[in-house]
């Protein structure tokens, strides 16, 4: 088993350093700096619009921040040509707010999609990978539902299924468990503690919810909406006990302002 | 006897953590495999198996495996595991397989070997063991195809005159207090539906004429009729073409976007929404559409009539001598006030059936984005087969008037 203390002394696999992204005219990020260590989980919370989202999109290169330098594995994602940015994107997966699985597909298509793309593998191989990675899931059994069959849990536990799909060695997974009951949010996070122990991969998670936070982060950060900028960084039980910060304490004891 | 392969395949390969330190983490060092087997004794198989086994080398490992095992027959295969140094789910998966298939085979199949990482991963994959595929469903024959095409032909035709219906109550009840009517809405509609057609209209007409006469032209010139090109171009423009061409004009550039935006707001639960805000989706949505079809509709006939029967003017300038008062005379005398009437009446039906199908075929949309395009089409598809079909009862009603 891992346990935090092997997490330490890892290389870094996401570097970001001094971005700044501005949102028209207004900035949603200032300098931020911050590292993503190999094998750990990293959460990233905050209050709405506060830029979380927008960093998270940085870091898979889908937004190109004004100023600053993100790299994953070493690679530049700023100054990246795209067929260099195609080959970075290949080694991570991730899951998007909704899902947004594509709705003209079934589960099994959209899970065989990246599969078809980027590997040989015959068909009859593509089809067992594709249940094992809904079974992982929990959605057996749903291979020829189309997504707008699904309800909002279902969708996001399949889109986790399709992140999975190329069995990346990072995962970016946005409000992982927003909107979910807590039966289905405490599976989700023991997927993810577990793909983490058995495969190392590397997790990026935006997420709201406390006790899931309190269950899987290794290392959380807290960005501030009036600041632009990072108010917190650590292990999350550390910070809820020892925080002096006003805005930090309340966010990880649940206490209004 | 002993086998390796490199391949250069996707990123798709797992560091083990404790392998880290001993490995570049190269994508090339995580592509490669070798195997190699070796027999201990009669019927005994050992595979000694090390390297990467992923989604980029399990595809050639599989096939090596099956060269090694088939057509033979073994007293024990012994997997040796322990050069493995990556393994994702797709290779685990692999091997589990053929660890399986020691109990439906005739011999045993053993794993030994296993670093704790293989083992990590095997157990993963193995608490969450796959259940059978599904059988699918058999196809249905084509009596049963035909025969659910038919009760679905008739659902929605029974669904489409409910609606109907329901926009007649809703119309009805506006009528009564035209206050209720949110008009700002049918302006809007108005100006989508009606002003911002007239170009494409207008020309689809201009040169609608200009063909027709054109045509008629080279037929009536050998009987020296040529004035007659007059009466063939404004007779088959008021009566049929006018309104028809309109009609299917509003139908794919205004029913569409009818449609589009009802099946957007179903999906998104916007019309959820209006009814428990106490509003009637019917009258909120529809009736001003409907209003505002039925009175740009007329217009858009009347406008396309006028633009159609001066597309065949200029032919008839330009090339068959004729004059301007000599062909304005004889279309004047060749339709009467009846044509120019019921080309409206027609109208104002192809109007209300326009909107009401696209509206319908909008509330009919169910699941996501896909759901939307294919509401709209079938509501252009829909509109035009009803414009068709009344047209056709029109002309043979018309014929007894």
């Amino acid at each position: 088993m891992n346990t935090p203390a092997d997490k330490k002394y890892r290389p870094a696999v996401i570097e970001v350093e001094g971005i700044s992204a501005y949102y028209r005219d207004n900035s949603v990020l200032e300098n931020i700096s911050l590292k993503v260590f190999q094998g750990e989980i990293f959460v990233i919370v905050g209050e709405s619009g506060c830029g979380k989202s927008t960093l998270l999109k940085c870091m898979i290169g889908l937004y190109r921040p004004d100023d600053g330098r993100i790299s994953i594995r070493g690679t530049d994602l700023v100054s990246a040509e795209d067929e260099e940015l195609q080959q970075v994107r290949k080694g991570f997966g991730v899951l998007f707010q909704s899902g947004a699985l594509i709705g003209s597909m079934t589960l099994a298509e959209n899970i065989s999609l990246p599969l078809l793309e980027h590997t040989d593998l015959p068909a009859e191989m593509i089809d067992e990978i594709v249940r094992m990675k809904l079974r992982l899931v929990n959605l057996s059994g749903y291979e020829d539902y189309l997504p707008s069959e699904l309800s909002g849990g279902m969708k996001k536990r399949a889109g986790i299924a399709r992140a999975l799909a190329l069995d990346p060695q990072i995962l970016f997974l946005d409000e992982l468990s927003a909107g979910l009951d807590p039966v289905t949010s405490a599976g989700l996070d023991r997927l993810v503690k577990d793909l983490n122990a058995v495969m190392g991969t590397t997790m990026v998670i935006v997420s709201h919810e406390l006790n899931s936070i309190m269950n899987i982060a290794d290392r959380v950060i807290m960005l501030d909406k009036s600041t632009r900028g990072i108010i917190a960084e650590g292990n999350p039980r550390e910070i809820r006990k020892n925080s002096a910060d006003r805005r930090v304490y309340n966010f990880f004891n649940r206490e209004p302002h | 006897m002993g086998n390796s392969r490199s391949v250069h395949g996707p990123a798709g390969i797992i560091l083990f953590p404790e392998k880290l330190r001993r490995m570049n983490s190269s994508i090339e060092n995580a592509t490669r495999y070798s195997l190699r087997s070796e027999e201990s004794g009669p019927g005994n198989l050992i595979l000694h198996v090390s390297g990467a086994i992923a989604l980029g080398t399990v595809k050639d490992f599989t096939r090596d495996i099956e060269s090694h095992l088939r057509g033979r027959n073994f007293r024990e295969v012994i997997f040796d595991l322990d050069g493995i140094e990556y393994l994702d789910s797709a290779g685990a998966l692999a091997l589990i397989r053929y660890r399986d298939m020691g109990s439906r085979e005739s011999f045993p199949v053993r794993m030994t070997g296993m670093n704790a990482a293989t083992e990590r991963m095997i157990g993963l994959i193995d608490r969450n063991p796959l259940p059978p595929p599904q059988p699918s469903r058999e196809a249905p024959g084509l009596l049963e195809r035909a025969g659910e095409a038919g009760i679905r032909f008739y659902h929605d035709a029974a669904l489409l005159l409910l609606f109907i219906g329901d926009i007649a109550g809703s119309l009805a009840g506006s009528a009564l207090s035209p206050r209720s009517i949110r008009w700002e809405s049918v302006t809007f509609y108005m100006k989508k539906a009606g002003l911002d057609g007239l170009p494409i209209v207008g020309l689809i007409s201009v040169l609608l004429g200009m063909i027709m006469a054109f045509m008629a032209s080279l037929q009536l010139r050998l009987f020296g009729a040529n004035i007659y090109v007059a009466s063939l171009v404004s007779i088959a423009i008021v009566k049929e073409l006018g309104p028809i061409m309109t009609a299917i004009i509003f139908a794919g550039r205004s029913g569409s976007a009818f449609s589009a935006e009802i099946g957007t707001m179903l999906v998104n639960e916007e019309i959820d929404a209006l009814s428990t805000m106490g509003f009637d989706p019917v009258r909120f949505l529809v009736v001003p559409k409907v209003i505002a079809s039925m009175l740009v509709v007329p217009i858009l006939t009347l406008y396309a009539d006028l633009l159609g029967i001066l597309g065949g003017l200029v032919v008839g300038i330009m090339g068959m001598d004729l004059t301007v008062h000599s062909y304005m005379q004889q279309t004047m005398t060749s339709i009467q006030m009846f044509d120019l009437v019921s080309s409206i009446f027609k109208s104002v039906c192809f109007a209300v059936l326009i909107a009401a199908i696209s509206c319908h075929r909008g509330f009919q949309a169910s699941g996501g984005a896909e759901a939307v395009g294919s509401a709209t089409t079938s509501a252009v598809v829909s509109s035009i087969f009803l414009i068709i079909t009344a047209d056709s009862a029109f002309a043979i009603m018309l014929h007894y008037i």
